[in-house]
């Protein structure tokens, strides 16, 4: 990311590479708008070269890359929730591609992938960034500007949460 | 370690990052307390199955729009000429710089940075002017950007890029013309009401008014020629009524734009 500070714009290619589809499905499990989600790629990058200046490195480089898809994400949210014309119309036109029907899945990874649609978005965020980013607490904690208590304590909330929509979806399945 | 403990570290017990000390109490609790055992094993069993939730893969499109986009960036820094981007050899032979190299780099670097370091100190008005000169920088690099977002092929796309336009503080004819292309040729009806909306903003350049007239005559979809009636309205184009009444003679144009023109009219004369 130096590199990239220093006006090696090549740089950024390699940082795209390698983190772009971690970033994609960052935001795909937390819109489950692939059209979206993209497009949210596409802004993280443009923010990193943008506001390149800003890069300090004094912590990991993932967490600056994370922080910086956050805010996009937020904005993304703000956005839909005022009701912009033209977010309405970007997700009118997006065709909405469901994940899952690339997938061979299992009747019980099917149950878990809806009751994980189902939670809150922050909640879904919280664990993507844990069990898919792997990320330890105290990444996730700078990121999200929050204490690691508070953070580990919402992520037992949440997959609380998702164990308890789980639990109702497959019971719903037996009848 | 009691229930309530022990919920405080369920967290790290299943992501793997208990402490060793507090494992040996979490499972001694476990051991006699069968409702947290059947807590934990439910918990850990979804932990375990949320690893396995398909990936999704974005589309080719995701790649060749960020290279684009690289490529109208960096031709915006060198035409700016503010910036030299720095052109680099492949990743892997970029490894085997001498170090001499490296060395004169890391003085340069130095020199470079106190001798920046010392003007900004040495006058804030100089600060305000580099940051003045920056902004217009950003401000021209946005308008490359949004340009070249404007030929994508993807219409949500080309959608962000006249809402990028929109927020432009001022538009040059580069960009005022990639509006009009929008506006005109852009095969997606949403797109091109979203261009006459940003075009809104530059309402007050005559060139943009006089393009306005010309657009909507050569137009034929009702719902754009509507559009572009209102919006010369509310810029109270007063050259625009004679047209208006011209069109009103025209027997192609339907009636919901003729009553839509008529009204114009009246607006405008009043």
């Amino acid at each position: 990311m130096f590199a990239v500070k220093a006006g090696d714009l090549d740089k950024l290619g390699i940082l795209f590479e390698r983190h772009h589809l971690k970033m994609y499905n960052y935001f795909l499990k937390a819109t489950y708008q692939p059209q979206t989600s993209e497009d949210l790629v596409q802004e993280v990058f443009f923010r990193l070269m943008k506001f390149r200046h800003t890069y300090r490195g004094d912590g990991l480089f993932t967490t600056w890359l994370y922080r910086v898809a956050q805010n996009v994400l937020y904005d993304h949210v703000r956005k839909k929730k005022t009701g912009t014309s033209i977010d309405d119309v970007v997700e009118q036109m997006t065709s909405e591609v469901n994940v899952q029907e690339d997938y061979e899945l299992s009747e019980d990874v099917k149950i878990l992938e809806k009751a994980f649609r189902r939670l809150k978005e922050s909640d879904r965020e919280l664990l993507t960034l844990k069990r898919y980013h792997e990320m330890k607490y105290d990444e996730i904690a700078k990121i999200k500007n929050l204490a690691v208590g508070t953070i580990k304590s919402k992520i037992h909330h949440a997959l609380k949460n998702l164990k308890a929509i789980y639990i109702e979806l497959s019971d719903e399945a037996k009848l | 370690m009691n229930c309530k403990d022990l919920e405080k570290h369920i967290s790290d017990y299943i992501s793997g990052d208990i402490d060793d000390k507090i494992l040996q109490e979490f499972n001694r609790h476990l051991e006699k307390c069968s409702a947290c055992r059947k807590e934990v094993e439910s918990l850990e069993k979804l932990w375990l199955k949320l690893k396995g939730l398909p990936d999704g893969i974005p589309t080719p499109d995701l790649r060749h729009k960020f290279y684009s986009m690289v490529e109208a960036y960096r031709a915006g820094l060198e035409e700016s000429g503010k910036e030299k981007p720095v052109r680099v050899l492949h990743h892997s032979t970029g490894q085997f710089f001498p170090n001499i190299l490296k060395a004169a780099a890391v003085v340069a670097f130095i020199v470079i940075g106190s001798f920046m370091s010392f003007q900004l100190y040495r006058s804030n008005v100089m600060k305000e002017a580099e940051i003045t000169q920056m902004k217009n920088e950003v401000n021209s690099l946005e308008k490359l950007v949004m340009i070249s977002m404007l030929k994508d092929t993807s219409p949500s796309q080309r959608l962000r890029a006249v809402r990028l336009a929109a927020e432009l503080e001022d538009a040059d004819d580069k960009v005022l013309d990639a509006l009009f292309t929008t506006i005109e040729d852009d095969p997606n009806m949403n797109v091109k009401l979203a261009g006459i909306d940003a075009i809104y903003n530059f309402a007050d350049n005559d060139g943009v008014r006089e393009q306005l007239i010309h657009t909507l005559i050569t137009q034929n979809t009702p719902t754009i020629q509507i559009a572009l009636i209102d919006l010369l309205v509310a810029i109270r184009e007063t050259d625009a009524r004679n047209i208006f009444i011209e069109m009103m003679k025209n027997d192609q144009i339907t009636d919901e734009v003729k009553k839509r023109l008529d009204l114009g009219i009246k607006m405008l004369e009043s």
